[in-house]
């Protein structure tokens, strides 16, 4: 913007300012163990269930849910995203440090199992799930049972997120009707969240396999809109077309 | 310097390649936070698994050392009710700064009181104020890529680097004037040389 100039630029400060924000600019490590710190990241991607690869790289082979223990203070949990391809850069892990996040169980019940990977504390929290019968955009809320739901440390939101985000892959492998009422949750338990791109991208990508293609492709160009360099894009171009609608529809 | 910057946009980076990269600059952004020693290590980490987990760097505008300074803003911003602030003060983490130059003592005091001045002047504000400034003022990323980084209206980001300007030009002036300072600095200093 060269109608705002940098407070190096301005002349209207004072040249200590700038001789100081110069300093500033240069000096930016504070003395930081690299090496230590790359074995402690190798392990917490290899925990995760394995390495990205660059846009067209090798394919990744398949990944799955692990369950790790904390080792000292740098336990780990991670998975991957999205299952390989070429674009395997979709196949991402995340894994979170000092933290061990219960494992999500997962079992063949379609309409209850998002409500059991449900990472909530509590008793009998309500989460609303799109039932198998139900009209499509229509969440019934089902109750919890306690003593099956993950319990990830309420400590660390982060932590939560992670965990969340596991299960709805999970999910939108298994079930993509649930994983869209689940993913949906998840946008409102985290409306400041990291992951929120991953999560809509799921999100969207549930919608299509659950042959709601006009959400999925409406989400789709809102989703283009502000991640326009997302990983996820590619994903997103072999959904199916959005139908025609006819004229005079209205949805 | 640009040039530099455009070749390191050319090329996809893994967060291994990130970390060789910019791990230590990324500690220090998060201390220039006020993020606290203690933690930042565990921070680093996840900033860079967030990194892996989106894929690594993908070439844009950004930089990739910005790139993974929205990220760690984006981490202290979520867990920043979680964590207690630092009260370390800023002449430790100049001094901190400092002892990475190769620089005679008299000219590492200098640099020390110089780092300082800057950093109690980023401890007068919030984190999303400070990451704007931060990376508009010292790491030269325009108003629009910011926006993108921080995922937040441009005219958000304006509002904010005008009001963080106006908290750093105030509190700046305001640790110019104090004498003790100056003198905090040259204890720590002869602490540290000792």
């Amino acid at each position: 913007m060269s109608a705002l100039p940098r407070l190096l630029e301005d002349p209207s400060t004072s040249e200590k300012l700038r001789a100081d924000l110069r300093q500033a600019q240069a000096h930016t490590a504070a003395p930081f163990d690299t090496t230590a710190g790359l074995l402690r990241l190798r392990d917490g991607m290899k925990a995760g269930g394995g390495p990205t690869t660059p846009p067209g790289g090798a394919a990744l082979p398949g990944s799955s849910w692990k369950l790790f223990a904390a080792l000292g203070v740098a336990g780990v949990v991670g998975w991957a995203l999205l299952s390989g391809g070429p674009e395997s850069r979709e196949l991402q892990v995340v894994a979170v440090r000092s933290k061990a996040v219960p494992m999500a169980q997962v079992e063949d019940k379609p309409e209850t199992v998002s409500a059991k990977l449900a990472p909530k504390h509590g008793d009998q929290p309500s989460v609303a799930v799109e039932s198998k019968g139900a009209r499509a955009g229509k969440l019934e809320p089902v109750q919890v049972p306690s003593s099956r739901t993950a319990a990830p440390d309420k400590s660390d939101p982060f932590a939560d997120e992670i965990a969340h985000l596991g299960a709805l892959r999970q999910l939108h492998r298994k079930d993509p009707a649930s994983a869209i009422a689940f993913a949906g949750e998840g946008h409102e338990k985290f409306p400041q969240g990291l992951l929120y791109e991953e999560r809509e991208a799921l999100l969207i990508l549930s919608l299509n396999d659950a042959g709601r293609l006009v959400e999925a492709q409406r989400r789709a160009e809102g989703f283009r809109a502000r991640f326009p360099r997302s990983a996820f894009l590619s994903k997103m171009e072999r959904m199916a077309p959005r139908p025609e609608e006819p004229l005079g529809a209205t949805e | 310097m640009k040039e530099e910057s455009e070749q390191e946009n050319a090329a996809w980076l893994s967060a291994e390649d990130l970390f060789v990269a910019h791990a230590a600059y990324i500690a220090s952004f998060l201390r220039r936070l006020g993020m606290p020693a203690s933690e930042v290590d565990d921070l680093v980490q996840d900033v860079f698994l967030i990194a892996h987990t989106k894929g690594g760097f993908t070439p844009g505008e950004a930089k990739p050392r910005s790139w993974l300074s929205a990220i760690a803003v984006r981490l202290v911003q979520n867990k920043r009710r979680s964590l207690a602030r630092s009260r370390e003060d800023a002449n430790e983490l100049a001094m901190e700064f400092a002892a990475t130059s190769d620089k005679t003592p008299a000219e590492r005091l200098e640099l020390q009181r110089s780092l300082a001045r800057v950093q109690s002047a980023l401890d007068s504000m919030d984190v999303e104020h400070r990451a704007t400034f931060i990376l508009y003022e010292l790491e030269n990323e325009s108003c629009q890529t910011i926006s993108e980084l921080l995922q937040v209206p441009i005219g958000t980001v304006y509002s904010r680097l005008h009001k963080a300007r106006q908290r750093f030009l105030a509190a700046y002036e305001e640790a110019g004037d104090s004498p003790s300072a100056g003198l905090a600095a040259l204890a720590l200093f002869m602490g540290g040389a000792l």
